[in-house]
């Protein structure tokens, strides 16, 4: 064990607020810069600080799956890159799914932090966001790609920056390989900057603390988060406890694809089994690993450490488990882009843990992330747009309340969607209709929130694509409470080529229509046990038809 | 400008065959060193040396198309590497289509050359060749894209050795960027020995002549290129003719593409202008300007220079044109993986001559490179596999000779097919049959050459694809010559499933079967002017049947 005993608990505290707060101003930078939307309005970037062993010390609030992926990324990219490889002033990227955890467009920049004396890293700062376009087979998302070659140019770890200057060349080449070149650049400059913000505060910090008392006080955190998770772990059933869902297809055939999970609490020690489920699907939903334990650190910290800044000690006791080469273990050169099965994976190891704490899990919301994209040229600038939007669904009843009503989905629940004026100002896409759904949600003794009504209309030709993964199966209610409709996208709706589709891609002419439906979470116990005055409230907010 | 009469016509000379055997030992490491059989076997690559301005003064035999391109390519990356940023050691890699002058994955690598006495940038030396995978939309060849992303990783001009050092990052990006990374990285490390054996020969002879004399000698090479092409166009007569065409289609809709060209002879300037021809299309057959200027240079120097080692001289009176965002002049993003535009767009060009100058000119060869791929996994060794193969045609017949049966398209003249052990032992196909088509070489006073007739049986499955563009239009024939029946391949012969295809991608199951039928060359010529004994021989060689020598040539076997 570390000595900790020169640390005293001020101390501590005053490491962890400081490291929390650089985190926080990486993201300030970060939002205030980046050039896409999807960055600035809807947050989906992950920012975190690791320790010299690359244990997390303290991240922004961001896309969760984004920031336990960066956990598995650091460690990965550093052991290719290799620890005595890097120097003060470099900032490595990769974006390589099965070492990166995400799909390509999730580019990760890490930066190493030294102290003036060490030739060591004392700390690694790293930002992944979202980048809009590094050439894949298609422009937008890619919903059919059957290898990664399909899904962009990767970087497996690459130095972007090296003693502090911008390496032109590589510069160079993601400025032509990708067909949103401005908009990428503005980005990548946007983590950088994010990423010196945090240099010149690490510093700070360095000096104010010194990396002896620093590595000293950081250890000491982790030793904390692992004692107050060991608690939490305590204080829960143990036992073992399966479930199956599916995602609606792989995109590529129709077949609904498997995913089965069993949780195990026993001795300390939380296992996520992934045994059972399907084996790699041809079509680009399959996770890489290091995305599977992402999902899994989400359910776990939510059950043991919800209220703690995160840290590696937390997930000390957390083990997962599947077997590479398949659907939560994609390995080369297995498809990746569209990762909506980590959405639903989530809900799925809460489904299994709703049969041992019915009183500690909500029934399932929506059950997905309904993302939709515009893609076309937009009249104003002659340029190229990729806008994208992940709609809200409502949320799923607990043991004490009703659901949240159209909210971002659990499972990136600090994302936020994309503003109307920005849809409408930088696509052809205009708002027709956005309002809540009555009866969209399951009743219950405590019923579900409502889901989203969208319509849209298209202003301008181009291409519309949506990805949603959970639209054949209900979500589920718990312990009696009612399921609802899931989620449907409509296709020109009251025309003559409307249908119903989840995932897909198509052609858009000024003058179409599509209707976006997202589906309510489901709810907690018996409807008729529901409180009278609840009900009449819901009707006077038009909630019921 | 060096003072050319300081040097002797000896020594011009012997620097010309220096440099040509400078180029000629680069091709002779490049193939013994190359991983893949597309470079060691069929030789489709390009290498060519320039000197400080980046005029070309030398060549290795090789694909006529790369050759050219490269002279276009060595201007544009440089311009955007900036050649005072280039040190000793250095080789840079590019692929951009529109600077590079191909499709994506014919890989440039340009390694500038100094004078060890001054330090001083004197040469350059350039290797294009074909790269197996940088991870295109989909495996082997790419039939449809829509725009070059589809088309794999691009390098602007990037270098991939710095200063004799391999800049692995680069390196890596290669490696994980495509399907076949060994196979890739290994024609990347053929590429690099053979420019540094091309980069020590320079060395050699700029010690032994040094700077003054070698500039001097270059100059005169130059001059001389320039002179012995205008003493021939001179000769050419002089006017405008135009000529249109087909390709098949642009891989993505059935339509056929119109190509048009307009050549003219006056002033001393050959001009080729495409004005005329498709705007860009959505598929892949679009040209970079870069490979149209190449297209036109084999046919320019075909006429002007045929038994001179090249250089830039004797391209000087060459003017092209064609229209940025047109069939012959790409721009981002264009998809351009399938260029068989330019194979078909040479003949183009002699069809407008052949106006001009019937006595000068074939008709049509069988007009295309029908090629074809197989892709899968080798039972052997559980790797991937893209190899391919272009088919050879027949050649179109003369005013003096009749055509060569069954070889490699004219414009890759010295490119090989790729032998059947090869195919054989590194695919799972089986080459059942590979003969010369009975009469289907065009009839003539002086007949086509005879296309080839290859059955294939797939051993295991797989994907089998096949790119031609030109199946839709008879070749040409002249002076009253007879045409000849297109390219075809069928597809799954005698079973229902039969059909005929042109540029497609298909899977296969072991146990199918396809059927690849080249076209003849054009005839020359009425016919019943060919000599009778001529026809006779064609009969007994099998070339002609004695049905066809009866209704077409009024030949009987019995006749005397």
């Amino acid at each position: 064990m570390t000595d900790t005993s020169a640390v005293d608990g001020a101390v501590l505290e005053v490491v962890r607020a400081t490291l929390l707060s650089v985190a926080e101003e990486m993201r300030t930078t970060l939002m205030r810069t980046a050039f896409s939307p999807v960055i600035y309005e809807v947050r989906d970037f992950g920012i975190s600080i690791y320790d010299r062993n690359l244990d997390l010390i303290a991240e922004a609030p961001g896309l969760t799956r984004f920031l336990g992926a960066n956990d598995y990324a650091v460690r990965k990219v550093v052991d290719f890159v290799g620890v005595d490889r890097l120097a003060p002033g470099d900032v490595v990227l990769s974006n390589y799914p099965y070492w990166n955890a995400a799909h390509t467009y999730d580019a990760t920049l890490i930066a190493p932090v030294f102290s003036d004396a060490g030739d060591v890293p004392v700390a690694y700062l790293t930002i992944r966001a979202h980048w809009l376009d590094l050439g894949a087979k298609d422009p937008g998302y890619v919903l059919d790609s059957t290898d990664m070659h399909q899904e962009g140019l990767v970087f497996p770890g690459t130095k972007l920056v090296k003693d502090g200057r911008l390496d032109q060349e590589l510069v160079d080449i993601i400025r032509f390989n990708s067909r949103m070149p401005d908009a990428v650049m503005g980005d990548v400059n946007a983590q950088l900057a994010a990423l010196a913000t945090g240099q010149r505060r690490m510093q700070a910090v360095l000096q104010r603390f010194g990396p002896e008392r620093l590595r000293r006080a950081t250890d000491a955190l982790l030793a904390h988060g692992e004692r107050i998770t060991a608690r939490g772990l305590a204080n829960l059933p143990q036992g073992e406890w399966r479930a199956v869902d599916w995602l609606d297809d792989d995109g590529i055939g129709d077949a609904p694809i498997r995913m089965a999970v069993t949780v195990r609490h026993r001795d300390g020690r939380f296992e996520i089994d992934f045994d059972g489920s399907a084996p790699a699907a041809k079509g680009p939903v399959n996770l890489p690993f290091g995305s599977t334990l992402a999902t899994a650190k989400v359910a776990f910290k939510a059950l043991t450490s919800p209220f703690e800044p995160t840290n590696g000690g937390q997930m000390r006791a957390l083990s997962v488990k599947a077997a590479p080469g398949t659907l939560f273990h994609a390995v080369y050169p297995a498809p990746t882009f569209t990762q909506w099965t980590g959405i639903v994976a989530l809900e799925l190891i809460f489904k299994a843990l709703a049969q041992a704490m019915p009183e500690r899990v909500q029934a399932s919301s929506g059950g997905d992330v309904p993302g939709f994209m515009m893609i076309g040229t937009h009249p104003d600038s002659g340029r190229a747009y990729a806008i994208s939007n992940n709609e809200p669904v409502g949320w799923g009843a607990t043991a004490r309340h009703d659901g949240r009503l159209a909210g971002s989905h659990l499972a990136q629940s600090v994302v936020r969607n994309t503003p109307v004026e920005v849809l409408e100002s930088k696509t052809a896409m205009r708002m027709e209709r956005l309002e809540l759904r009555p009866d969209s949600f399951g009743g219950g003794r405590f019923r579900g929130g409502p889901g989203l009504r969208r319509d849209i209309v298209f202003t301008a030709d181009g291409e519309f694509l949506t990805v949603a993964k959970k639209t054949k199966t209900r979500p589920w209610g718990l312990l009696g409470g009612g399921e609802p409709e899931p989620t449907a996208v409509i296709l020109f709706p009251g025309t003559d080529r409307e249908r119903r589709v989840g995932t897909a891609r198509t052609t858009v002419r000024a003058g179409d229509r599509v209707s976006v439906l997202t589906a309510g979470g489901a709810g907690y116990g018996d409807p008729a046990d529901r409180d009278a005055e609840a009900e009449h409230e819901d009707s006077l907010d038009s909630l019921l038809a | 400008m060096a003072a050319r009469t300081d040097i002797d016509g000896a020594t011009v000379e012997v620097v010309q065959s220096y440099l040509t055997a400078a180029a000629n030992e680069m091709r002779a490491t490049l193939i013994r060193t190359a991983f893949n059989p597309v470079i060691y076997e069929v030789l489709d690559f390009g290498i060519s040396i320039y000197d400080a301005a980046m005029d070309l003064i030398a060549e290795a035999p090789g694909l006529t198309f790369f050759l050219g391109a490269n002279d276009y390519s060595v201007r544009k990356v440089m311009a955007h590497v900036g050649p005072e940023t280039v040190e000793p050691g250095d080789i840079i890699l590019s692929n951009y289509p529109y600077w590079n002058a191909a499709h994506t994955y014919d890989a440039t690598l340009l390694a500038p050359v100094f004078d060890p006495s001054d330090g001083r940038l004197f040469a350059y030396l350039c290797i294009r060749a074909h790269w197996m995978d940088l991870g295109a939309k989909d495996p082997g060849y790419v039939l449809d894209s829509t725009d070059m992303h589809q088309e794999g990783v691009v390098f602007p001009g990037t270098k991939v050795f710095r200063r004799g050092q391999a800049n692995d990052e680069i390196i890596d990006l290669i490696r994980f960027n495509s399907r076949m990374p060994d196979l890739v990285i290994g024609d990347l490390n053929a590429q690099v020995a053979a420019l540094r054996t091309g980069e020590r020969r320079l060395h050699e002879i700029v010690a032994k002549f040094t700077r003054p004399r070698l500039d001097a000698a270059i100059a005169t090479i130059m001059d001389h290129g320039e002179r012995t092409t205008a003493a021939a166009l001179a000769s050419l007569p002089q006017g405008s003719w135009t000529a249109s065409d087909i390709i098949d289609d642009d891989g993505i809709s059935d339509e056929p593409v119109a190509m048009q060209v307009t050549v003219t002879i006056q002033d001393g300037v050959f001009e080729v202008d495409f004005a005329g021809s498709a705007p860009a299309t959505r598929g892949p057959v679009n040209m970079p300007f870069g490979s149209t200027l190449a297209m036109c240079k084999v046919v320019f120097k075909s006429l002007t220079s045929p038994n001179r080692p090249s250089n830039a001289g004797q391209t000087r009176a060459l003017k092209v044109k064609a229209e940025p965002g047109t069939l012959f002049h790409a721009v981002y993003p264009a998809p351009t993986f399938t260029l068989w535009t330019g194979i078909v767009g040479l003949e183009l060009i002699h069809k407008a001559l052949a106006q001009a100058m019937p006595e000068r000119m074939a008709a049509s060869s069988g007009g295309d490179v029908p090629g074809f791929m197989m892709i899968g996994t080798h039972p052997d060794t559980g790797q991937m596999f893209a190899i391919s193969n272009n088919d050879p045609v027949g050649w179109g017949a003369t005013p003096r000779h009749d055509g060569a049966s069954a070889l490699i398209h004219l414009s890759e003249s010295i490119v090989r097919n790729t032998p059947l052990e090869v195919l054989e032992t590194k695919t799972t196909m089986l080459i059942e049959r590979a003969e010369l088509r009975p009469d289907s070489g065009g009839a003539g006073q002086y007949r086509g050459g005879l296309g080839l007739h290859r059955d294939i049986r797939f051993l295991t499955d797989g994907e089998f694809l096949t790119v031609m563009k030109k199946t839709k239009s008879p070749p040409w024939a002249l002076e009253g010559g007879r045409e000849t029946e297109p390219n075809t391949v069928i597809l799954f012969p005698g079973t229902e499933r039969e059909r005929r295809v042109s540029t497609k991608r298909t899977a296969v199951a072991a146990g199918d079967r396809v059927t690849l039928l080249t076209a003849g060359g054009g005839g020359y010529g009425d016919p019943a002017e060919r000599d009778r004994q001529r026809v006779r021989e064609d009969i007994a060689e099998g070339y002609v049947s004695m049905d066809a020598a009866r209704t077409v040539y009024g030949v009987s076997p019995n006749d005397d």
